[in-house]
C-alpha cells in the first residue's frame, strides 16, 4: 500500500514521454476511433504494426503493458466466444451443438485484436503520461465545452485533487483498519451481510476524515489565493514544441493509410 | 515606529453553539474584544491551550473570518473590504497545521507554484518565485518529488515555500508543529526565524508549545478569547503558576530554574535555556 | 501476561523493490505490571514493534510469544489476543464512528464475544475510569472537544479489560494541559490496575517522569534498555542517534563536568532540584 502509484505511469526519457498531452491525448482517441471503422485483416496488420512501433519508441518494459492487459482478459475472451459460436455463415467445423463458421473465426479474431489494441493503446498513454499532465491535457481539450457552461476548470481541478489524496486516504484506510482490528474487528468474517456491516466501523471514520480534510483543503486553497481559473496563470503552460508537430504530422500519415486500407479492400 | 503590519481593535468574533437538533444553545465568544498591533519584522508567538480562540484570531489575518463589528487591519488594509482580499491573503500567508490536508499540488515544485498561478503572475516570474522559495527552503533536490513522500517537517517546509512563493510581508503560522516530531517540529521552527532575520518576513507563530516561543520579540498569552498575558519571553516565562493555571507549561529548564529560586537558590527571574542555567549556577 | 519476542525480524513488501527492514533481529521480554516507555525517532520502528505484539503484524524472521505460546499459530485465537494486549493507535479519535460515545466503547467488548450485560458494564467502567462525565455518554463522539474524543477512545479499549496497555504518542496534538491530564490517567490505570503499560512517546521528560523502564530503538533494533537513569546517562550515545536527554539531566550532566558534585543521573526536575539545592544551599 506504502508505495501506491497511480495511474500506472512508467518513468522513462523516451520521445513518447516528452511530447505534449495533448498530442497523446488527440491521437489515442483517433486511434481508438479510427479501429472501430477497421473491417479487414490488412487494417488490422497496420494498426497493429503502429501500435508496436510505438510501444518500442516508449521503451516501457513489455510486462507492464501486458499487465495491463490481464484485465481486459475475460472480456476479451467472452466477445471472442460470443462470435465465434453465434455468427450465421459458411460452416467451418461442426461438432455437437456448435458451430464455428468462417465469418463467425473472422470477426472472433478482429474484435480480440480490436479491444486488445484498444487497450494497448490507452496503456501507452497512461503509462508514458503523468496522471497530472493528462488532467492538464483534458481541461484543455475540454476548453470547447465551456460554452456549454460545463465547469471544466473545476473538473480538472476536482481530479489533480482526487488523484493527490487517493495515496493519503488510502494510508488512512490502513491504519483505521488496523486500528477497529486492535479492537477486536473482523473484516473477513462471515457472510456477505456480515461482512458489510462490518465495514461499518471503517467506512464511518474514513467518510469523516474526509470531510475534515476537504474543508481543511478549502481554507488552504482560499488562503493561497484561489478563485477558481479565471485569471490563472501556469508554472508549465501547455505549449506546443516542434517534435509535437512531427508527431502530429506522423500519426496524420498513419490515419491516412488506414483510410485508405479500410477503403481499398 | 513604523505602521503596524497587523492591527486588531477589539477583535470579536462570536458564534451559536447548537445542540444535536440544531437549536442553538448558547453563544460562545471565541475572540473577545482584542486589541493588538504587531510591528513590522517582528516574531510573535500567539500562546494558548487549545480552544483559547487562538486560530479564530489566526483566521482573521488572513480574510478567511471577517469581523462584523470590530476590524482587523492587514499592511493597512480593513479585511472588510471583501475588494482587497486577494491582496490581503498575498500580504500575510498562512500556513495551516495539518501539512498532508493544505499540499495541493502532486509534485513539490508544482505545489508551490499553487499560489502564484492563483495570482496571475507570468509563466516566467513564477518559475523564479518557486526556484527562489524552495532555494530559502532548502527543498530544491526535493523540487519533482510526490509531497507524499517527504517527512512531516520536510512537507511543512513545502506549505512555507507555498506561501513565500507569494511574496508576502508577513507569515501566520497556526500550530505548524503540532502533528510533528521533535525533529520536525525544530525544522520549522528554525526555518520561520531563519525568515524572519534574514528576510524580514514578520512572523506570527500560533502555537500551543511554550518552548517554540522563546526566541520569539514577543508573546501574547491567549485565553478566553482574551490576552490573558503579553511581554518578552523572559516576562512570561517568569510567571510559571499563571501559566499552568492557563494549561500550558514552561521547558523543563526553566521549571526547574523557578523551583531552585523558590527554595531560594540565587538565580534570574526567568531562565530560557539549560547553557544560561548552568552559567548562573556555576560562577 | 509475559510478552516474548525472539528474534523478531520485519519486512514490509518483502521480494519486491519497495521492500523495507523495518525490525531486525529485536528480542524483548515484557513482564508484568510495569510502565515501559518506547523511544526513537521517527522511521525507527517504534510502531512495527508495537504492531507485533498484538498479533496485528507477523514477524518475518522470529517469534512472538504470549504466555508461552507463539501467537503466529494458526490455532493461535489472535481475536483474544487483542482484548489482553490493548494498542491505542496516534490519534485513536480518528477511530470513533457510533452514533454515541456509549455504544462506540462498547464495540471492543461486543467483538470479543461477551453478554450484552458484560458489554455495557465495562463500557461504563471504562467510561469512569477516564474520567468523563456521565452527561456525555449519550452524547456523539464526534461533538466533544479534542481531549474528550481522545478519553473515549482510550477508554474504547480499556473496556476490553486488556492486561498490556500500549498507547503510541497519547498527548499527540493535545496542549499542555491535556497531555499532563492523559498522562497522569494512564499512571494512576497502571497503579490501581496492576497492568503493564507501554508507551510511546518523543518527550524526554515524560517518559522520565512515568517510566520505570526506558526501551530505545534506533534503524528498527533496541539500542538500550534499563531504568530511567540508566538510560539517561548514556546521553552522548542517545545524542548520537538523534535523541536527547531530559533537559534537568543535561543541566545536572554538565554542572557535574564543571565539578559541583550533583548527581548527574536525576532524570526529572524535581530530582535534579534536590540535588542542586543540596550543593548550593549550605
Amino acid at each position: 500500500m506504502r508505495g501506491i502509484t497511480i495511474g500506472q505511469y512508467y518513468q522513462a526519457d523516451s520521445p513518447l514521454h516528452l511530447l505534449d498531452p495533448r498530442v497523446k491525448l488527440l491521437c489515442t482517441l483517433a486511434y481508438i476511433i479510427i479501429l472501430f471503422f477497421a473491417d479487414n485483416p490488412y487494417a488490422y496488420g497496420l494498426a497493429t504494426i503502429f501500435a508496436f512501433a510505438m510501444v518500442m519508441i516508449s521503451t516501457v518494459p513489455v510486462r507492464m503493458i501486458l499487465r495491463g492487459m490481464r484485465a481486459v482478459l475475460f472480456l476479451a475472451l467472452i466477445t471472442v466466444l460470443f462470435n465465434l459460436f453465434l455468427t450465421p455463415g459458411d460452416v467451418l467445423v461442426e461438432f455437437w451443438i456448435f458451430t464455428i463458421t468462417r465469418q463467425g473465426a473472422q470477426t472472433a479474431a478482429m474484435m480480440a485484436l480490436r479491444l486488445f489494441l484498444l487497450v494497448l493503446a490507452s496503456s501507452v498513454m497512461t503509462l508514458t503520461t503523468t496522471p497530472n499532465k493528462l488532467t492538464d491535457a483534458l481541461e484543455r481539450g475540454m476548453r470547447p465545452l465551456k460554452i456549454f457552461r460545463v465547469p471544466v476548470h473545476e473538473i480538472a481541478m476536482m481530479m489533480s485533487i482526487a488523484l493527490r489524496f487517493i495515496p493519503i486516504l488510502s494510508e488512512e484506510t490502513e491504519k483505521i483498519m488496523n486500528a477497529q482490528m486492535a479492537r477486536g474487528a473482523a473484516f473477513d468474517e462471515g457472510n456477505v451481510l456480515k461482512r458489510a456491516k462490518s465495514l461499518i466501523p471503517l467506512l464511518v471514520p474514513l467518510f469523516v476524515s474526509s470531510f475534515r480534510r476537504a474543508g481543511d483543503l478549502a481554507l488552504a486553497m482560499e488562503a493561497r489565493c484561489y478563485h477558481g481559473g479565471k485569471g490563472r496563470t501556469r508554472l508549465h503552460p501547455l505549449r506546443y514544441a516542434t517534435r509535437d508537430v512531427i508527431a502530429y504530422l506522423v500519426f496524420a500519415a498513419f490515419l491516412a493509410g488506414m483510410i485508405v486500407v479500410i477503403r481499398l479492400f | 515606529m513604523a505602521e503596524a503590519i497587523v492591527k486588531t481593535e477589539n477583535l470579536t468574533y462570536e458564534y451559536i453553539r447548537r445542540d444535536a437538533e440544531g437549536n442553538p444553545e448558547g453563544v460562545t465568544t471565541a475572540v473577545d474584544h482584542l486589541s493588538l498591533d504587531i510591528a513590522p519584522g517582528s516574531f510573535v508567538a500567539v500562546v494558548g491551550r487549545n480552544g483559547s480562540g487562538k486560530s479564530t484570531f489566526a483566521r482573521h489575518l488572513n480574510a478567511l473570518l471577517v469581523p462584523e463589528e470590530s476590524a482587523v487591519w492587514i499592511d493597512g488594509m480593513d479585511t472588510r473590504d471583501s475588494d482587497k482580499h486577494l491582496d490581503i491573503r498575498m500580504a500575510a500567508g498562512m500556513v495551516f497545521q495539518n501539512p498532508d490536508n493544505q499540499i495541493i499540488g502532486q509534485v513539490v515544485e508544482e505545489d508551490v507554484a499553487f499560489g502564484p498561478e492563483n495570482m496571475g503572475v507570468p509563466t516566467e516570474e513564477i518559475r523564479l518565485r518557486v526556484d527562489e522559495a524552495l532555494e530559502l527552503l532548502k527543498l530544491t533536490d526535493k523540487r519533482l518529488d510526490s509531497p507524499n513522500r517527504l517527512s512531516g517537517g520536510q512537507k511543512q517546509r513545502v506549505s512555507i515555500a507555498g506561501v513565500l512563493a507569494m511574496r508576502p510581508r508577513c507569515i501566520i503560522l497556526d500550530e505548524p508543529t503540532a502533528m510533528l516530531d521533535p525533529q520536525g517540529r525544530a525544522e520549522v521552527i528554525r526555518t520561520a526565524h531563519r525568515l524572519n532575520r534574514e528576510e524580514g518576513i514578520t512572523v506570527i507563530l500560533i502555537t500551543h508549545h511554550m518552548e517554540e516561543a522563546v526566541d520569539a520579540d514577543c508573546i501574547y498569552v491567549l485565553d478566553k478569547g482574551k490576552i490573558a498575558m503579553q511581554g518578552t519571553p523572559r516576562e512570561v516565562f517568569a510567571r510559571v503558576e499563571e501559566l499552568k493555571a492557563l494549561r500550558l507549561s514552561v521547558p523543563q529548564v526553566t521549571y526547574l530554574a523557578w523551583l531552585l529560586r523558590r527554595r531560594g537558590v540565587a538565580l534570574p527571574e526567568a531562565v530560557l535555556t539549560v547553557e544560561e542555567l548552568v552559567n548562573a549556577l556555576v560562577v | 501476561m509475559k510478552l516474548i519476542l525472539d528474534h523478531v525480524t520485519h519486512i514490509y513488501d518483502p521480494h519486491t523493490p519497495h521492500a523495507r527492514t523495518a525490525l531486525r533481529d529485536v528480542s524483548l521480554q515484557i513482564g508484568e505490571g510495569s510502565f515501559i516507555g518506547l523511544i526513537g525517532h521517527t522511521g525507527s520502528g517504534k510502531s512495527t514493534l508495537i504492531q507485533h505484539l498484538n498479533g496485528l503484524l507477523k514477524p518475518t524472521e522470529g517469534s512472538v510469544y504470549a504466555d508461552g505460546k507463539d501467537i503466529a499459530d494458526a490455532e493461535y485465537n489472535r481475536r483474544a489476543l487483542r482484548g489482553r494486549v490493548g494498542l491505542v493507535f496516534q490519534y485513536p479519535e480518528h477511530q470513533l464512528f457510533e452514533a454515541d460515545v456509549f455504544k462506540d466503547v462498547c464495540f471492543g467488548p461486543k467483538n470479543l464475544g461477551l453478554t450484552q450485560k458484560e458489554t455495557e458494564l465495562r463500557a461504563y467502567e471504562a467510561l469512569q475510569q477516564v474520567g468523563l462525565e456521565p452527561e456525555v455518554y449519550d452524547q456523539s463522539p464526534f461533538d466533544l472537544s479534542g481531549g474528550q474524543k481522545r478519553r473515549v477512545a482510550i477508554a474504547g479499549v480499556l473496556a476490553m479489560r486488556p492486561e498490556v496497555l500500549i498507547l503510541d504518542e497519547p498527548t499527540a496534538g493535545l496542549d499542555p494541559g491535556g497531555s499532563r491530564e492523559i498522562l497522569s490517567l494512564i499512571a494512576s490505570l497502571q497503579k490501581e490496575r496492576g497492568m503493564t503499560v507501554i508507551l510511546v512517546s518523543h518527550s524526554m521528560e515524560d517518559v522520565a517522569a512515568y517510566a520505570d523502564r526506558i526501551i530505545v530503538m534506533n534503524g528498527g533494533g533496541v539500542t538500550m534498555d534499563g531504568t530511567p537513569a540508566e538510560v539517561f546517562a548514556q546521553a552522548d550515545a542517545l545524542k548520537e542517534i538523534g535523541l536527547s536527554v531530559p533537559a534537568a539531566t543535561e543541566v545536572c550532566r554538565r554542572l557535574y563536568a564543571a565539578g559541583i558534585p550533583v548527581r548527574p543521573d536525576v532524570t526529572t526536575a524535581e530530582e535534579a532540584c534536590e540535588e542542586i539545592c543540596g550543593c548550593f544551599l549550605r
